[in-house]
């Protein structure tokens, strides 16, 4: 055995972790090397000035840990869960009212455009055109339906020669 | 209570319990079960302690060290994987909570951590103790002047038995480095004691 070994095996020797083979060699190589032996003697010192544990510790830790009050994970759990449900709830009801909103906006938009187109008597390009940009959502001939795929024959029959007008 | 095994070793030495044992006190302990819990701590306080009180060199914060270690551990155990032994997972805790109280502490006790505290034993020579005690506080504080990286290392290695690679593990550095600071550590320690 080397020194460089010998002196990596001494703390396990210490606490007897090391196979009866390898003391005995440990133990060869000591007797005749001083600087191992003195290695030795300073890890054996240092094991036998352990500090000791006051024998009420392991009581003080166990109430410490038993008392310790802990939220229960179900609980914070629910609790997340109703942050992420509120919050998808109140995301849906906005958006809702803000889609709402914008279809009551662009009705009476398109409603006054026609009005005054009406009035005015008018087939200016320029306000057909806006007035055509609101069409999809608010349009005679779809009856308020926004899906073309949803008209019948004849209204898309209709809806046509009113674009050709 | 109900007892899962009895101990075959001191309190966290290696070998203290089979391996199969500890997985279901620590499955038990994990799932809210009070008297497993109360086992681990059981089995390792002496050896956190003695963690603790060298790496502190103060009964009382060790104490408090010790005792937040275990607060830590058996709250966290879910973050226990088993990568490396309960054991080694525990010091580490241990190693952490006595960095935490050492910031605090305003004072340090050059004297022996359990000086005060022990009762001489009734078999022993008062002058014994004695001269026990004093031999330890001068080891304390010759442990103290290594680097925090040596210290800890050689702490590790001969007190609480740990691996180069244990240490590693516990000190958050390469097995390499584990093994450098300890020799440094116990080379500079044989220097400090004039050996």
């Amino acid at each position: 055995m080397t020194s460089e070994h010998v002196t990596d095996l001494l703390p396990d020797l210490a606490a007897g972790t090391v196979s009866s083979a390898a003391a005995a060699g440990i133990h060869a190589h000591l007797t005749s090397c001083d600087d191992c032996a003195a290695e030795w003697l300073l890890i054996q010192r240092l094991r036998a000035t352990a500090p000791v544990a006051p024998a009420a510790l392991a009581d003080r830790i166990t109430h410490a840990v038993m008392n310790r009050p802990v939220a229960p994970r179900s609980a914070s759990w629910g609790i997340a869960q109703l942050t992420v449900a509120a919050t998808v709830a109140i995301a849906l009801v906005g958006g809702g009212i803000a889609i709402e909103q914008l279809r009551h906006d662009n009705a009476r938009m398109n409603t006054s455009l026609s009005d005054t187109a009406v009035a005015t008597g008018t087939t200016d390009s320029g306000t057909a055109a806006t007035a055509a940009a609101y069409t999809p959502i608010v349009e005679p001939v779809l009856g308020g339906r926004s899906v073309v795929a949803e008209l019948t024959e004849a209204q898309l029959k209709a809806l046509l020669a009113e674009m050709g007008t | 209570m109900t007892r899962l095994f009895l101990q075959s070793g001191m309190p966290g030495e290696p070998g203290a319990g089979s391996e199969v044992d500890e997985a279901v006190l620590i499955a038990r302990a994990r799932d809210g079960d009070r008297d497993a819990q109360e086992q681990l701590i059981r089995r390792y306080a002496d050896d956190v302690y003695r963690l603790t009180a060298r790496l502190l060199q103060d009964r009382d914060l060790a104490q408090d060290a010790a005792q937040d270690t275990f607060v830590n551990a058996i709250h966290g155990l879910s973050r226990f994987r088993g990568d490396a032994s309960f054991r080694t997972w525990l010091l580490r805790i241990a190693v952490n909570a006595a960095k935490t109280l050492g910031r605090r502490q305003t004072r340090r006790r050059e004297i022996s951590i359990d000086a005060a505290e022990s009762e001489p034993d009734g078999d022993r020579d008062i002058a014994e103790v004695a001269a026990q005690r004093t031999e330890a506080a001068k080891l304390d504080a010759l442990l103290h002047r290594l680097p925090p990286k040596q210290r800890n290392a050689v702490i590790l290695r001969v007190q609480a038995g740990l691996s180069y690679a244990e240490i590693g593990e516990a000190i958050d550095c390469s097995e390499g480095s584990a093994r450098v600071n300890y020799h440094l550590g116990i080379k500079r320690l044989r220097e400090l004691a004039g050996e």
